[in-house]
């Protein structure tokens, strides 16, 4: 870690302003290779920022970007990538209706005179999945592949171009336990290859175990540097958020009440095969399971988006819930986890995102007064921070983009609300702020159904946990025997738990 | 916010820019008679490219539209002619007609949306197919030749196209009308914002429990209504109809309806912009007409580079965000 | 659009019934003549299968010993397979064909006529000359000229015309070139010329135009019924306060355009002008059958040169102009008194 060594990509003094705003003031940071440098900070903090400035999509306002010492040799991410500087962004950056080969070699496609040797390439795709221990077939659509796998195919992606620097925004966000280890791996093989390494990442399990460098932004600003072991987790959370983080999750009251709602024998062709659960009153109930488990595909027969059989039963009523309407009638309201691509219209403003479920409140001619004061309460009530009500949705955080989607979601005040992945991607000052209100909201009555991925959040939240495996219900656990090691077992189909000891 | 917006006042800059032009070039361009003349005839493509703003919003698109006004107008005319020697030539057989038009234009649409929602088949290849279907049917129905309506029938209807409140005609009239009402379904309805919802992510849209099928159908219901109200209006005008009625009426709606700002992805619509396009469109007939300016071949080139402006500038205003 | 060219409703009954006296004059035994056109696929041509079909059952009915193929055709490959058909499995003697581009069909033709065939091409020519035994065709340049002599004529000097073109093409550029030509040095102004696409709403539009523009039109020159209909109406419509009775309205053309579904008598008295103006809303197809309904006479009311011109036969395709006070034809028209007989009854 000696000044001697050249970085291998660096930043000197970076500010960057967008019109009069000053986003970043002033950043120095160094990428050495054979190094994995943590980004962390809140929504809204610069990491982002930082990211596209290194990658070439951003240039600074001041200061200088530096490869091997010398100013860098590009001004776009393509001529970045040339010069082995990869990003793999948050948002995919591939096309659905080609095969995973094809995108792998997208732009620099494997040929033998004028045709395409697709042999080769599904070959060296082949060869570069199965280092990443998938088990995604080459010739597969992207558009047929799950969110983590193309994850996976991102990485691989990147991996084919033989990275100097390789800088990964959330790469974890998106996998399962065994996909994370698999990538966890990917990065320690690539360290020892001498890969300069960064990442972002909202998991400080995961920035403890991987980083050998953690900077802290906030504000954009650098708040803090640590080496590996230098920093805890609790450490972490306060230098971003900047004061001390009482208990991330709120106390659980463990009184139940009556039930509200039942649900018996569902089945969604091909996804869910015969679940049923009830739900309490004052319980946070919360379903865990791997991606692809069925757990979003109840959800959403739950709430009329998916066709199913089977009996739902609110408040001792029994429904016919054929369309999303149907649910929403009967109280049932169903939070997306795909906010971008099912939650909100990201190029409407907020205000429109935010009255479009519960548009018959607002009048057959809409009123835009009461819409505006909708408006007001949801930002004050959900601490939404944005420049004004009119901005597009799609300009917001990820926080407050999923702030917003909750407040949309509340405004058809449903007796029943099903929230799925409530925290995916965001900062952990916003994650604690939903943990809060979705117990706030099992304690004023209504019901409350939390899926997710992330196992601390789910002990955290629930007072009983459903496990889906393979579209049934794999056993349920509550109270004290909610821990992950029998989450876990249920979820790997250990089948019933074992005795605590 | 405070730069100019090209994009939402770059239409109506146009407008008025022809407006300036028209006076210059021709003191006759400012006669009554003449923006008399202009407005009426921008009353068929501006009726049907106002129902074309709502479904290429939620992003559809229905070409069968100009072939629809050739086969309503015939079975309009078919039907008064029908209709004259049982009830006479009266008012009656006229409104009779009428129904005919516009029960005939809800059910067109029906048809097409129907196709789009209820089969789920691309909206470009139904009315890419129904633009066929009612383009034969109605040069069918005429043999290849004109279908014409009864002289008698024609004195009494004349005035619909022709009378008005002085120099406002009465397509102009229902025109301003629709549009007004247009305008406001779009902006401040729960139809409206469906509609936009729709176009900008139907999947949103869905998972906001709002019915995207019964929405997406009722644009179609809507335009083939509107393209009922313009046969309406039409078949006075020239008391006939053939194969060549209407042919590339979809694509002059088309073009207004992008002239004027509307997305062709969807998700964004303005009918006010919609109304401004077709003015624009007949104004460049009309000044082309009235002052030789350019060779008459030239007419289309200069639609033609309008149009691809306005797309440009829509791009601009992206990039711009 | 293109195939508005051709010379109109008589085109194919005149073609039809000159290649039946050729085959009758031969012997009466039993001859297959195959006629190609394109499909019904707008009003014009709609005028143009309904002549061909209705030729055929006459001739028909008057030449027992005939046998017609009639096949139409979507586009110029279509036709050639039908060509290629007829020759192979009809074992045609004759071929009349209405080609739907000179190019592609010439070839295809070329072959028809090595089997020994007789073949009549009508309107559009085949791209090499001396294929066909007979080539029927309108006369596009009498069609401008004949109408503008009737304006030279008839209006008074310093007479202001207006003129609706037709879909811009060689043969409207003739029509009108060969109109001006006529015009020249007679002290007739020619106002304006704009494309009304024989169209009607494009007429319309056009003339409502024209009206806004000049305040002095003493002509119009619409060339075709469908334009004639929107002139009209556009006159009414667009100056209301005008002076109308120092206007005339001019000119049609002999048009196929018709429905028969009503009563002919109905649509002979179809005039949408008033007063003496005859512009048709749209021919009466009936009425030429009444004319031509005793077949024997047909070909004996050919040209009496016919046979000596044999190979190419251009019929003058007169618009029918009618005046104030007085129907007049002009010269040609009457001089070749094949088909605008028809006109005489809707006259």
């Amino acid at each position: 870690m000696g000044d001697a060594v050249t970085p291998t990509l660096s930043l000197d003094a970076v500010t960057k302003s967008f019109g009069q705003v000053e986003v970043l003031h002033g950043v120095d940071l160094t990428l050495n290779a054979g190094e994995v440098h943590a980004l962390i900070g809140e929504n809204g903090a610069g990491k982002s920022t930082i990211m596209k400035i290194l990658g070439g999509f951003l240039a600074p306002t001041s200061g200088r970007v530096l490869l091997d010492g010398q100013p860098a040799p590009y001004s776009t991410g393509p001529q970045a990538e040339a010069a082995g500087v990869i990003v793999i962004h948050q948002e995919f950056n591939l096309a659905p209706d080609l095969s995973v080969a094809a995108n792998i070699f997208l732009g620099r496609e494997i040929s033998r005179g004028l045709r395409l040797d697709h042999a080769a390439m599904r070959a060296a795709a082949g060869d570069l999945l199965a280092q990443l221990d998938t088990t995604i077939r080459p010739d597969a659509l992207i558009r047929d592949l799950s969110v983590p796998d193309r994850q996976m195919v991102e990485i691989a992606k990147a991996l084919s171009r033989r990275a100097r620097v390789l800088i990964m925004d959330e790469p974890s966000a998106a996998l399962t336990h065994r996909e994370v280890d698999a990538l966890y791996a990917q990065v320690d093989r690539l360290r020892a290859e001498g890969v300069a390494l960064m990442f972002c990442s909202h998991r400080l399990d995961e920035v403890e175990r991987l980083a050998d460098r953690i900077t802290v932004l906030r504000d954009g600003a650098v708040v803090g540097r640590a080496t590996r072991g230098g920093m805890t987790q609790d450490g972490m959370a306060t230098a971003m958020v900047g004061r001390q983080l009482a208990d991330i999750f709120p106390p659980k009251p463990s009184a139940a009440g009556d039930e509200m709602l039942r649900v018996e024998g569902v089945t969604v062709p091909g996804r869910v095969e015969n679940a049923s659960l009830t739900l309490r009153r004052g319980e946070v109930l919360g379903i865990a399971g791997l991606v692809g488990s069925g757990r979003t595909e109840l959800a959403e027969a739950i709430a009329g988006l998916r066709s199913h059989n089977g009996r739902v039963t609110l408040m001792g009523q029994p429904l016919t819930i054929r369309a999303p309407a149907d649910a929403l009638a009967a109280g049932i309201a169903y939070l997306t986890e795909d906010r971008k691509e099912a939650g909100l219209l990201l190029t409407k403003s907020l205000t429109e995102n935010l009255t479009l479920s519960a548009l018959d409140r607002f009048g057959f001619r809409i009123d835009r007064t009461r819409e505006a004061i909708a408006m007001a309460d949801a930002t004050r009530d959900f601490d939404i921070r944005a420049a004004s009500p009119a901005m597009p949705a799609g300009a917001l955080s990820g926080g407050n983009q999923q702030k917003l989607l909750l407040a949309k979601t509340m405004l058809t005040e449903p007796r029943i609300i099903i929230i799925d992945e409530p925290t995916r991607g965001i900062d952990i000052g916003t994650k604690q702020q939903i943990y809060r209100f979705v117990r706030r909201l099992a304690d004023e009555g209504t019901g409350v159904i939390v899926i997710s991925s992330e196992l601390p959040e789910l002990i955290g939240l629930a007072n009983r946990v459903l496990v889906m495996r393979q579209g049934r219900i794999a056993g349920a656990v509550a109270g004290d025997r909610v821990t992950e090691e029998n989450i876990v077992r249920l979820a790997m189909g250990l089948g019933a738990e074992r005795e605590p000891a | 916010m405070k730069r100019v917006d090209l994009h939402l006042l770059g239409p109506l800059i146009a407008l008025v820019g022809l407006f300036i032009l028209g006076a210059l070039l021709n003191p006759a361009f400012l006669a009554p008679a003449n923006l008399s003349n202009v407005l009426a005839r921008s009353a068929f493509i501006g009726l049907i490219a106002i129902g074309m703003t709502f479904v290429i919003t939620q992003g559809g698109l229905d070409l069968s539209v100009g072939s629809m006004a050739a086969f309503l107008a015939g079975i309009t005319i078919m039907a008064m002619n029908w209709l004259a020697p049982i009830t006479g030539a009266n008012w009656g057989t006229i409104l009779l007609g009428m129904s005919v038009a516009l029960a005939g234009g809800i059910a067109s649409g029906y048809v097409n949306g129907a196709l789009v929602t209820k089969a789920r088949i691309e909206a470009f290849i139904v009315t890419l197919g129904t633009m066929g279907i009612f383009r034969s049917l109605v040069t069918w129905l005429a043999d290849g030749g004109t279908l014409s309506l009864d002289s008698s029938l024609r004195a009494i209807y004349r005035p619909v196209y022709f009378g008005g409140i002085g120099w406002v005609t009465w397509p102009i009239i229902v025109f301003a009308i629709a549009a007004i009402l247009g305008e406001w379904a779009m902006r401040h309805t729960r139809f409206g914002r469906h509609v936009e919802a729709i176009g900008s992510n139907d999947r949103v849209a869905r998972y906001s429990a709002v019915d995207v099928e019964r929405t997406r159908l009722l644009t179609y219901v809507l335009l083939g209504a509107l393209v009922g109200l313009a046969t309406i209006l039409y078949v006075p005008r020239l008391g006939s109809a053939s194969g060549s009625t209407g042919v590339l009426w979809e694509l002059e709606a088309i073009a207004a309806v992008i002239i004027g700002g509307t997305a062709l992805k969807g998700g964004r619509g303005r009918v006010w912009g919609t109304v401004v396009g077709v003015l624009i469109l007949s104004l460049i007939d009309n000044i082309l007409n009235l002052a030789d300016l350019v060779s008459p071949y030239l007419n289309g080139a200069i639609q033609g580079v309008i149009i691809v402006l306005a797309v440009v500038l829509q791009r601009e205003k992206r990039a711009a965000d | 659009m293109k195939r508005r060219n051709m010379l109109k409703l008589p085109l194919a009954a005149a073609a039809l019934s000159l290649v039946a006296s050729v085959a009758v004059a031969q012997d009466a035994e039993k001859k297959v003549i195959g006629v190609s056109i394109p499909s019904a696929t707008h009003g014009f041509m709609g005028g143009l299968n309904w002549h061909a079909q209705d030729t055929i059952t006459r001739l028909g009915t008057v030449y027992p010993n005939l046998e017609f193929v009639l096949a139409t055709a979507p586009d110029a490959a279509k036709q050639v397979s039908d060509i290629e058909d007829m020759l192979a499995t009809r074992n045609i003697d004759g071929l009349v064909v209405l080609p739907f581009e000179s190019e592609p069909l010439t070839d295809p033709v070329k072959q028809v006529k090595a089997a020994g065939k007789f073949v009549t091409v009508v309107d559009r020519g085949l791209s090499e000359e001396g294929i066909e035994d007979l080539y029927v065709a309108g006369d596009n340049t009498a069609f401008g000229r004949v109408a503008g002599e009737y304006f030279r004529d008839n209006l008074k000097d310093g007479g202001k015309i207006v003129v609706l073109r037709g879909i811009p093409t060689t043969l409207d550029n003739e029509r009108v070139e060969a109109f001006q030509k006529a015009l020249e040095g007679s002290g007739k102004e020619i106002l304006d010329m704009q494309h009304g696409n024989w169209n009607r709403d494009d007429a319309f539009k056009v003339m409502q135009d024209y009206l806004a523009k000049y305040p002095e039109i003493d002509a119009v020159w619409a060339a075709d019924d469908d334009m004639a209909v929107g002139v009209l109406e556009s006159h009414r419509a667009g100056r209301p306060s005008g002076p109308d009775d120092r206007r005339r309205r001019r000119g049609h053309e002999r048009h196929d355009q018709a429905h028969h579904g009503q009563g002919s008598a109905t649509a002979r008295e179809r005039d949408l002008s008033a007063g003496a103006d005859l512009v048709r809303d749209r021919d009466d197809r009936a009425a030429l059958r009444v004319e031509r309904a005793d077949g024997g006479a047909l070909h004996h009311r050919q040209p009496a040169d016919y046979a000596r011109k044999r190979g190419t036969v251009l019929l003058p395709r007169q618009p029918v102009l009618i005046g104030d006070t007085s129907r007049q034809r002009p010269e040609a028209a009457a001089a070749s008194g094949f088909w605008f007989r028809g006109d005489v009854g809707g006259g």
